[in-house]
């Protein structure tokens, strides 16, 4: 029960972190993204 | 547990408030269509699904019942309660959506339209929307504002919900999902933390388990078979949940829902378990005495927290309550709106509704929607009686339908699909009015008795009497060949 216990810490914990930073990476993907796109393409 | 708050918890709470606020601000700034506002522009990738399924779908009903259940049964409330809704989900991700995902809709009501017709649509509308109206949430809230500071239920509750519409006025589901993100991380780790102290202050689960009472560690509980039936058919309810709908058919692609929902299944498994220990945690605190025999076993959960939690992780923890409050409010008054206005009004037009006034409408229906659930929350004594008339009206309306649209391999009589939906909405209103008018109360069973028969088992009499209709409505005419 205690590595259980221990097991759903980790998940709610570092997992939600985890699951934060990757949308936080997708994010700044897209704004990366828009930000080419405005850009004018190299001569 | 007013009394271990402090100034640094409340500027905790009052960040997360004013966080959640500018979030609202800006979203609001790329919203320029319906489908922008409503389904944030069909483009929600893993991250923001696992997020906005894990928050939305678990408010204060799950953190507070599993706590509570635990508190009085023990961890039946995880393996005979929680863990029949795993296989619903993990049946929603491999089954359920990618099938989903190949028909043009929005809502479960349209898509319940797509297969039977207007007529099925409206009566999934209307159950839909007695489902998302967040009442739950909503009456959770106060119970909070109250516990913790003393507040009177209605002003938390107001305050709470007032803070949710304005962000989802202003930047709809896209809003919704960018802070259900946000309030997933805080909800998640609060509960995380709040665990690890417990486990750290009780010497772990030997400690505990030495302690309490061994029929509270048994897995099945004491529960009668028609009380299993119940909670397993219940448990079915994601396979035909409204917000997981509007969230499979917003995701950017199949991958993406279907990875969320099983990444979703795990955090929700996790979740599930550490609400199931804390409650245990706060029945050990009442037999060795450090908390109050008397207290009210559905605020266990504030209670231990108060007990256990230092000076700014207790400021965490009650945001994280809010935070799994708001982001159940938020995405279910959403979908109650759109059930009214884009589900119920907009087919009942000759000519469309305009984009603009879609829009205006479905932010009139929200706020509407989020005052009569304010008024309703009031109104209920226990919110477990809610829960089980909303997910009765859903379920018995919905899943006949559902179920054989998505599996069956030939397409039934839209005539069927009516049959069935408005037999099964009609049946679960009339048993539930019935056990109001006739029904005793029952403070041993805890719950309103008519003929015998609790209240719980409407669902065992309007869901077999959905599929006789459709059984029925099926004779005739031989089925078109999909």
């Amino acid at each position: 029960m205690n590595a259980v216990t221990w097991i759903a810490i980790a998940i709610c914990g570092p997992g939600a972190l985890f699951v934060f930073g990757w949308f936080l990476r997708d994010l700044l993907r897209l704004r990366r993204g828009h930000r080419d796109r405005r850009q004018p393409p190299p001569a | 547990m007013a009394e271990h708050w402090t100034g640094i918890d409340s500027a905790i709470l009052a960040a997360y408030m004013l966080g959640m606020l500018g979030i609202g601000v800006i979203a609001m700034r790329r919203i320029s269509a319906f489908e922008d506002w409503f389904m944030a522009g069909r483009g929600l990738t893993t991250p923001i699904l696992v997020a906005t399924l894990v928050s939305t779908y678990y408010g204060l009903d799950v953190t507070f019942g599993s706590s509570e259940t635990a508190f009085e049964e023990g961890v039946s409330a995880f393996f005979a309660y929680s863990a029949p809704f795993y296989l619903a989900y993990a049946a929603c991700a491999l089954l359920v959506a990618p099938r989903l995902r190949k028909i043009p809709a929005r809502t479960l009501p349209e898509a319940v339209a797509h297969f039977y017709g207007p007529s099925a649509g409206r009566a999934a509308a209307f159950a839909s929307f007695f489902y998302s109206a967040p009442i739950l949430s909503v009456a959770g809230m106060g119970l909070i504002g109250h516990a913790v500071f003393g507040w009177d239920p209605l002003l938390a509750a107001a305050g709470g919900a007032a803070i949710a519409l304005v962000y989802t006025l202003m930047g709809g589901l896209l809003a919704d999902a960018l802070t259900d993100t946000v309030q997933f991380a805080i909800m998640c780790l609060s509960a995380s933390v709040a665990a690890a102290f417990a486990l750290h202050a009780l010497g772990g689960w030997e400690g505990l388990s030495e302690r309490l009472d061994p029929s509270l560690l048994r897995p099945g509980g004491d529960l009668h078979v028609s009380d299993l039936l119940v909670y397993g058919l219940v448990a079915m309810s994601p396979l035909i949940e409204p917000a997981f709908y509007q969230r499979i058919f917003a995701g950017v692609g199949i991958r993406a829902v279907r990875n969320a929902l099983l990444i979703g299944l795990v955090i929700w498994a996790a979740y599930d378990w550490i609400m199931v220990f804390l409650g245990l945690v706060g029945r050990d605190m009442v037999a060795t005495g450090q908390l109050d025999a008397g207290l009210d076993s559905s605020s266990i959960l504030l209670h231990v927290c108060g007990e256990l939690l230092p000076t700014g992780v207790l400021g965490l923890f009650v945001a994280g309550l809010f935070a799994s409050a708001m982001s159940t409010v938020d995405s279910y008054t959403l979908i109650a709106a759109g059930n009214l206005v884009y589900d119920g009004v907009q087919p009942l037009r000759k000519q469309p509704l305009s984009d603009r006034a879609l829009l205006h409408w479905t932010r009139v229906a929200a706020a509407v929607t989020l005052a009569v659930s304010l008024l309703l929350a009031l109104r209920f004594d226990r919110l477990r009686d809610a829960w089980i008339f909303m997910a009765t009206v859903l379920i018995s309306t919905v899943m006949v339908p559902m179920t054989v649209a998505l599996f069956a391999p030939r397409r039934a009589r839209p005539r069927a699909g009516a049959a069935a939906a408005w037999t099964g909405f009609a049946c679960a209103m009339g048993l539930f009015l019935c056990f109001e008018i006739f029904g005793v109360y029952d403070p041993e069973e805890e719950t309103r008795l008519l003929l015998g028969a609790p209240r719980e088992w409407a669902l065992l009499a309007s869901l077999p009497a959905s599929a006789l209709a459709f059984v029925a409505a099926s004779f005739g005419r031989p089925a078109e060949a999909r």
